[in-house]
Formats: structure tokens, C-alpha cells, sequence
């Protein structure tokens, strides 16, 4: 085939030009570690890598909101287990002031004691983290209890019966909250109780002493059973908490296998382009000194 | 003696011969490196033969003329595969820069700052109380906003950009036309006293070449040298002396985009548009209407759902503060235009959204049958929605959530006028966070429930993976976004490799050309070794001659 004088010198360059495309090309994945750098590049890949990296958002966000439904919890826990201590030290008391060793000086003493305790229960039922009552459900800006003044004194519950919610994967929600209703009041008036044992106290009231009791153990049976219920909730969020940790990792792997520069083989790749080029360009050398007016005189 | 002048014009023609290849060769090594050369050979023949003496002798050699070496075929070829690459380089230019908007992998794009802005919904569900949770909500919600805004006029911008070169490559290709007419003339002219002005007719290949990048073009060979060119599927763009000037033209049922006009034997214009199918034109259009329309209806159509979606659920939510029926985003208001065709003179007098719920984000056409009745028709799914309904100035219409209400001012409408209804087309240019008090997010699904409630919040942070808010009910914001940018990027992969293939076939085909047309170095060098000795050996018979001359006068002396 007949070659003319430009097609030589266009080959020439433009071998050589290709030849260091390419290793720019390598260059860039270098540069950035990605073998992906712009949809285009593969356009598939880049779709899941998006798909991946969206999940991932949304699971950091379930972790950040298992977070914070876990330090209610663990507050929740810790001044409950209080509230078991105190009721028991409270029976102590009634069992103490029920028998016949008691007077009427030893049971006005104690029903002292007991107030004293009546009104620790009641700020352990007014907590707060924060500015937010944590025992009031939605209406926690506003202490969950008071009291009412009418003789006994009674206490009302403020607060509302709704139990605070987080989502923790798609279209998934758990309710974490606790309300003072469920704990102290519902099936056993806890407040009741002790406010009745502290008046028979004063009044010297045996019967009433006696039959406070059994509602101590009631009560102290209520405040258990959400503390387990607390249990509950703390062991399924850290499930979920660990199953989205691996989750996360196991998407991590598969985003960096689409994404990711194989450095091992970029790298012999670019041993590759260059030893070419290098190539190229002697021969290059070569062919431009070839004249055919060197040999005509 | 007759026979000795004989020989000496035999060897002056071989003297002129020579010496007219030389120059021949000399023109082709000077212009060794000039692209659109095409190699030059003198074309010999022998002198007509004469009886003399009783036989036929030959009277030496004649230059039959200069030929220059062409392919039409192969130049055709060229043509062909410059125009496909001329389309694809420039689709690959085009689509790369629309797909910097959309490149999520480098942080543009839409997908980070939504993610954002669901998860500070999502912490303000935590904490519903927490100001500064409120307040970041509001910050995020900016911050998709100008995104969403900044992608808008980006996309608007290159689409504009698109137009301007599309008018730009139109006067360019007028430009070269003209060229080629009036070169089409001088070759007329030079070729009318004989021989072929190749130089001229160089120049005219080279001026067709460029003119095949920007358009596909039919070439014909006119029998008296002058070459025809048909444009765009067989419009007349030089015809001998005379070269049309193409327009463009915008066209207002296209968002003002430009159509490419040819000018018609009645002196007006007609759209070629569609019969462009190939050259930079052909690239910047189809790029243009298959593209960047498509995705710039998607993301604007991506706009108004997060709008409707949001602000249907956050009105029925109540905020700190106890308010309620809030927007959070900048709420969606119907955009209605006559359109430029309608004879009557009625307009729309007011437009608006009466019931969120209902809105169904499509584009309807509102079409008179006649001065007193109209049907309505969903031109997104196709549907129609009404006929026949009686028209009344003033009156209401409304349809799917929207209300429009169109007044005889200054005239009645008539019979095939329309009138263009669309939520989404200024949707993400009006998209913005018309919230400012962070304590009236509403959060809370009951005023009762205050203000720990964060049932609403949820409710609004769980629209993220809402799969039935886009593509008629079955993609979630996310999802529909992704297609778009795994839409943008194949095409821009695919036009990136037809680049890289169809710079191969220009290149073979330049090649086969050159391997024809194209001067060798070797072989000129060659050629000037011949050519000077066949000079030398025709001098030195002229001195033969001489010298036969002299001894024959010394003869009779």
C-alpha cells in the first residue's frame, strides 16, 4: 500500500499521543483512588455505588437515633432501680411500725420518714434530662405529677399516655418512652399507697399499716416490670445497632469493590504504558532521521 | 536538414517536458505538508507520428496535461465519517458538561444534600423541643434548596449555551457555503480557457470538509466543474453561484429553543430540524431535545413532589407554638400560557392550587373545541380528562386540585386555542424554604400533645423511602433521581466511545486518501532523479545534434 510523507508523520504522532492518553488515564485513577470518577465512566457502577451510599446515609442516621433513644433508656434505668430501693426501704418501715414493739411515738416518727421518702418517689416521677420531664410523654414540658391539695393529698398525673417513638430502619419505628401513668399510678397507685401508709402512721393506725403492705409488694412489683421492659428495649437497640454496623461494613466492601482502584494492577499497568511509550518514542527517533536527500548528492 | 530540426524539436520537447515535470514534482514537494493537497502528476503522451521518408516516425513527447491524483469515492467517504464524528465529539462535549451537574460521585448533584436534609428531619423527630435541632432543620432545608436552585439555572444555562452555538454553527455553514459557491464560480472561469484549476479545486474540497462536520451534506458533481451541495436530507444549499443562507428560529412551544430553518421558494422558512441527521448540528440537537429536556422535566418534576409531598403532611402537623396549615417549602402554583398559535383573545385572570392532595404534578392542556366549550386533557399520561364542558367567562375550572379561571378580555376564545397548564415547570427555580420561625416546624400530629409530640416529624423523615411518591407510585425521591444520572451517564459513555470509534474510521479513511493523493517523499525524489536525467539526455542529443550539423557543413568546405 502507498504511504505518503504525512500519513508517516501523522502515525508517528499520534501513536504517541494514544500512548500517553493512556498513561494520564492511569494518572487520574492514581490521583483519586476510584476507578469511577463520573457516571460515564461505568455507568452501572456508579448507579449501585449511589444506591449503596444513600443506604449508608440512612443507616449512620438509625444509629444516631438508636443513640439517643439509649440514653433515655439508661437514665430511665438508673433512677428506677432508686425507686425499687426506696419502696423496700418504705416496707421495711411498715413491716417495722406494723408490729405490736410499735407505739404512737415510734409510728409518728416514722411516718416523718416516710414523707421524706413519699417526696423523693415524687421527684424521681418529676425527672429531668434537660428541660424535658421524662415520665410526662408528649407533654414534657411540664412536670408529670403534682399535687393536688385535697385531703389526702392526691397526685395527678399531667402528663399524656403517648410513648415517644424512633425510627430505626426503613419503615421501621420502635417506641422507647416511658410515662409516669404505666409506672407509678396504673394498676398501683404508688403514691396512694404511701401517702395512705404515712397517714395511718400519724393516726396511729394499725389496720392501715397492715394493709399497705400488700400493695407495697404490688407496687414493687409494677416498678420491676418496667425496669425489665427497660431491659428489653436497651437489648433490642443494641441488636439493631450491631446489625447496622455490619450491614454497613458489608455495603463499605461492596461500594469499594466497584469503586476502588485496584492500586496492584494500575501499577503494573503504568510500568506497562510507559516501557511502551518509551518505545514508541525511539522508534519515533529513528524513522523522522530517515531522509532519502541524505543519499542523493 | 529537415530531419536534423526534426531531432532537435524532438529533443526540445523532451526539454519542455522534463523541465514541466520538474516543476510538476517541485509544486508537490513544496507543498509536502499542506493538508488538503492533493498530489500532481503530468499526464505524457507521444507527439502524433509523421509519415516521413516513407515510413511513420514520432515527433517526440507532448504533456498531455496535469493530473491531479483524487478519489471522489474516497473524498465522499470522508465527508460521511467527519460528519458522524463532528456529531459525536460534540454530543461527548455537551453531555460531559451535564453530567458535572448530576456527578454525585465528585459531591454535586442532588443525593447528599437530601440525605442531609431527611436526617436533620430525622433529629428533630429525636428532639422536638431542641431549638437548635429546629434551626438546623431549617439550615439543611437551605442548603437543598440552593442546590436544587443552582442545579436548575446550571442546566438552563447550558441549555441556552447549546442555542447560542446552535445559531453560531448555522451562520458558520452560511459562511462556508458561500465560500464554496463563489470558488465554485472562479473554477468555472479558469477551466472555461482548458485544463483543471486544481489548486481552486483544492481549496473547494477543503472548504466541503469543514462544511461536513458541522451538517450532513450530499455532494454532486456538476458536469461543467461546479459541484452541487444538498443539506440536511436534500435542501438545495449550493447550487453553482448560489448559496442559501439556513436561519434559526425560536420556538415557543419549545421553552424558546431553536429550530433550524431553511429558506423556502416562497420566501419564507421552513423547519429542517428533524432532517438534520448527522455534523455538530445534529449533535447539539439531539443532545438538546433527547437529554437535557428530559432531565431538566425530571428534576424539576423531582421539585414539586418533595413541595407537594411535604407541605401536604407539615400542614396537617401543628408547631411549637400551637400553629398549624404552615407551608415548609415555597408552596406550588399552577404555570398557565396561551399558547402563540391562538386566535381568540381570552386569558387566564387567575390560577392557583385549591386542594394539595389532588395535584398529580402532570401538564394539561386545556384545548376549545369552540367560543363556548373546552375538554381538558392530562398531556403527561396521555389522558383525557373532560369534553365538552361549557365555557363561561369567569367561571372556574377546576381539575385534579387546580383551579384556573379564563376571562373574555380582551376577546372570546376560539375554536384550536390552547391554553398550558404545568406545576413543575417553574418548580425548581421558585424552590426554597418559606419557613423562617424554626418553632413552627410542625413536628406534632395533636396541639393536645405538645410539645414532646413527634409523631408528624416522623411521619415527614419516613417520605425518604416513600416509594409511591414518583414514576406513578413506584420510586422513592432517591431512586428517580439516580435514573436520571444513570441516564445521563450511559448516554455520555456511549457518545464518548462512538468519539474514540468514529475518530478511528476518519482516520482510516483520511488515510486511504492520503495513501492515493497524498505526496511521498520518496518517491518526488525519485521522480526528480528521472525527470533530470531524461533533461540531460535530451540536451545532450541537442549537442549531438550540433555536432552532426557541423560536420555536415565541414563537408562542403
Amino acid at each position: 500500500m502507498r504511504i505518503s510523507t504525512r500519513q508517516t508523520y501523522d502515525a508517528l504522532v499520534n501513536n504517541m499521543t494514544n500512548g500517553m492518553a493512556k498513561l494520564l488515564k492511569s494518572q487520574e485513577m492514581f490521583a483519586s483512588g476510584k476507578k469511577i470518577n463520573k457516571p460515564s465512566d461505568d455507568p452501572v457502577g456508579a448507579r449501585q455505588v449511589m444506591d449503596y451510599k444513600d443506604m449508608m446515609s440512612g443507616m449512620t442516621q438509625y444509629q444516631r437515633n438508636i443513640g439517643y433513644a439509649e440514653s433515655y433508656l439508661n437514665e430511665a434505668e438508673s433512677v428506677l432501680s432508686g425507686v425499687s430501693d426506696t419502696l423496700a426501704k418504705i416496707k421495711e418501715i411498715a413491716i417495722n411500725e406494723a408490729t405490736g414493739t410499735a407505739s404512737a411515738q415510734t409510728r409518728a416518727s416514722a411516718a416523718i420518714e416516710v414523707d421524706q421518702l413519699y417526696q423523693q418517689l415524687l421527684g424521681v416521677g418529676n425527672t429531668r434530662i434537660g428541660d424535658k420531664y421524662i415520665f410526662a410523654g408528649f407533654k414534657n414540658n411540664n412536670p408529670a405529677f403534682s399535687i393536688n391539695g385535697a385531703p389526702p393529698p392526691a397526685v395527678n398525673y399531667d402528663g399524656d399516655t403517648n410513648e415517644a417513638e424512633i425510627e430505626v430502619g426503613i419503615g421501621r419505628k420502635m417506641a422507647y418512652g416511658l410515662t409516669g401513668d404505666d409506672i407509678f399510678k396504673n394498676t398501683t397507685d404508688i403514691y396512694q399507697v404511701v401517702s395512705d401508709l404515712k397517714t395511718a402512721l400519724e393516726g396511729n393506725n394499725a389496720t392501715g399499716i397492715q394493709n399497705s403492705m400488700n400493695d407495697l409488694d404490688s407496687g414493687v412489683v409494677q416498678v420491676s416490670n418496667n425496669i425489665s421492659k427497660i431491659g428489653g428495649r436497651l437489648n433490642r437497640l443494641t441488636a439493631e445497632t450491631e446489625n447496622i454496623s455490619s450491614f454497613k461494613l458489608e455495603t463499605q466492601k461492596l461500594v469499594s469493590n466497584i469503586e476502588d482502584a485496584d492500586f496492584a494492577k494500575l501499577v503494573s499497568d503504568f510500568a506497562q504504558q510507559k516501557i511502551s511509550l518509551e518505545a514508541l518514542q525511539q522508534s519515533t527517533g529513528k524513522v523522522l532521521e530517515l531522509n532519502i536527500f541524505n543519499y542523493i548528492r | 536538414m529537415s530531419g536534423l530540426n526534426a531531432i532537435t524539436n524532438i529533443a526540445k520537447t523532451g526539454l519542455m517536458t522534463a523541465q514541466t515535470a520538474i516543476q510538476v514534482t517541485a509544486n508537490n514537494i513544496a507543498n509536502v505538508n499542506n493538508p488538503d493537497y492533493k498530489r500532481q502528476r503530468v499526464n505524457m503522451s507521444s507527439a502524433s507520428m509523421i509519415l516521413s521518408g516513407g515510413t511513420i516516425i514520432g515527433t517526440g513527447v507532448a504533456v498531455d496535461g496535469i493530473e491531479r491524483v483524487y478519489d471522489r469515492f474516497l473524498q465522499l467517504q470522508i465527508y460521511n465519517s467527519k460528519s458522524s464524528l463532528g456529531r459525536y465529539s460534540k454530543e461527548e462535549y455537551v453531555l460531559s458538561r451535564l453530567e458535572a451537574v448530576f456527578n454525585d460521585l465528585e459531591g454535586y448533584g442532588l443525593t447528599n444534600v437530601l440525605n442531609e436534609f431527611f436526617n436533620a428531619v430525622q433529629d428533630t423527630a429525636n428532639d422536638p423541643t431542641s431549638y437548635a435541632a429546629r434551626v438546623a432543620l431549617l439550615g439543611k432545608g437551605d442548603t437543598l434548596a440552593a442546590r436544587i436552585n443552582g442545579m436548575e439555572s446550571r442546566i438552563r444555562q447550558q441549555t441556552s449555551d447549546i442555542n447560542k452555538e446552535i445559531s453560531g454553527k448555522v451562520s458558520d455553514v452560511n459562511n462556508l457555503a458561500s465560500q464554496v459557491a463563489s470558488i465554485n464560480q472562479e473554477i468555472l472561469k479558469a477551466e472555461s480557457s482548458g485544463g483543471t484549476a486544481n489548486d481552486l479545486r483544492d481549496k473547494r474540497d477543503a472548504l466541503i470538509k469543514s462544511l461536513s462536520e458541522y451538517i450532513d451534506i450530499t455532494v454532486l458533481d456538476n458536469n461543467d466543474g461546479q459541484k452541487t451541495i444538498l443539506a440536511a436530507g436534500g435542501n438545495p444549499l449550493v447550487e453553482s453561484a448560489f448559496s442559501a443562507a439556513m436561519g434559526v428560529r425560536a420556538d415557543a412551544n419549545n421553552d424558546g429553543n431553536y429550530d433550524v430553518v431553511f429558506p423556502d421558494v416562497t420566501g419564507g422558512y421552513t423547519d429542517i430540524t428533524d432532517n438534520i441527521s448527522s455534523g455538530s448540528l445534529k449533535g447539539l440537537i439531539n443532545t438538546r431535545d433527547n437529554t437535557f429536556t428530559p432531565s431538566f422535566t425530571k428534576l424539576k418534576t423531582i421539585a414539586a413532589s418533595i413541595t407537594k409531598e411535604f407541605n401536604e403532611i407539615h400542614r396537617a402537623g401543628y408547631g411549637l407554638d400551637g400553629s398549624t396549615g404552615n407551608d415548609f417549602f415555597n408552596a406550588l402554583t399552577p404555570d398557565v400560557t396561551a399558547n402563540s398559535t391562538n386566535t381568540g383573545g381570552a386569558l387566564v385572570t387567575t390560577s392557583g392550587i385549591i386542594n394539595l392532595s389532588q395535584v398529580t404534578l402532570s401538564d394539561y392542556e386545556i384545548r376549545f373545541t369552540s367560543s363556548t366549550t373546552f375538554s381538558i386533557v392530562d398531556t403527561t399520561n396521555n389522558t383525557v380528562i373532560s369534553t365538552g364542558a361549557a365555557y363561561t367567562s369567569g367561571a372556574n375550572i377546576d381539575f385534579d386540585g387546580i383551579r384556573v379561571v379564563i376571562t373574555d378580555t380582551p376577546g372570546t376564545p376560539q375554536a384550536g386555542d390552547v391554553f398550558k397548564v404545568s406545576i413543575t415547570k417553574n418548580a425548581a427555580m421558585n424552590f426554597g424554604v418559606s419557613l423562617t420561625d424554626a418553632n413552627k416546624f410542625a413536628a406534632a400530629t395533636q396541639a393536645a400533645a405538645l410539645p414532646g409530640d413527634n409523631r408528624n416529624a416522623l411521619a415527614l423523615a419516613a417520605l425518604k423511602d416513600d416509594s409511591t411518591v414518583l414514576s406513578n407510585g413506584t420510586a422513592t425521591f432517591s431512586t428517580y433521581y439516580a435514573s436520571i444520572v444513570a441516564d445521563i451517564g450511559t448516554k455520555a459513555q456511549d457518545s464518548s466511545r462512538n468519539a474514540s470509534f468514529q475518530d478511528v474510521v476518519v482516520n482510516q479513511m483520511e488515510n486511504n486518501m492520503d495513501s492515493v493523493s497524498g505526496v511521498s517523499m520518496e518517491e518526488e525524489a525519485a521522480n526528480l532523479v528521472k525527470y533530470q536525467y531524461a533533461y540531460q539526455a535530451a540536451a545532450k542529443i541537442i549537442t549531438v545534434v550540433d555536432d552532426l550539423f557541423n560536420t555536415l557543413v565541414n563537408l562542403v568546405r
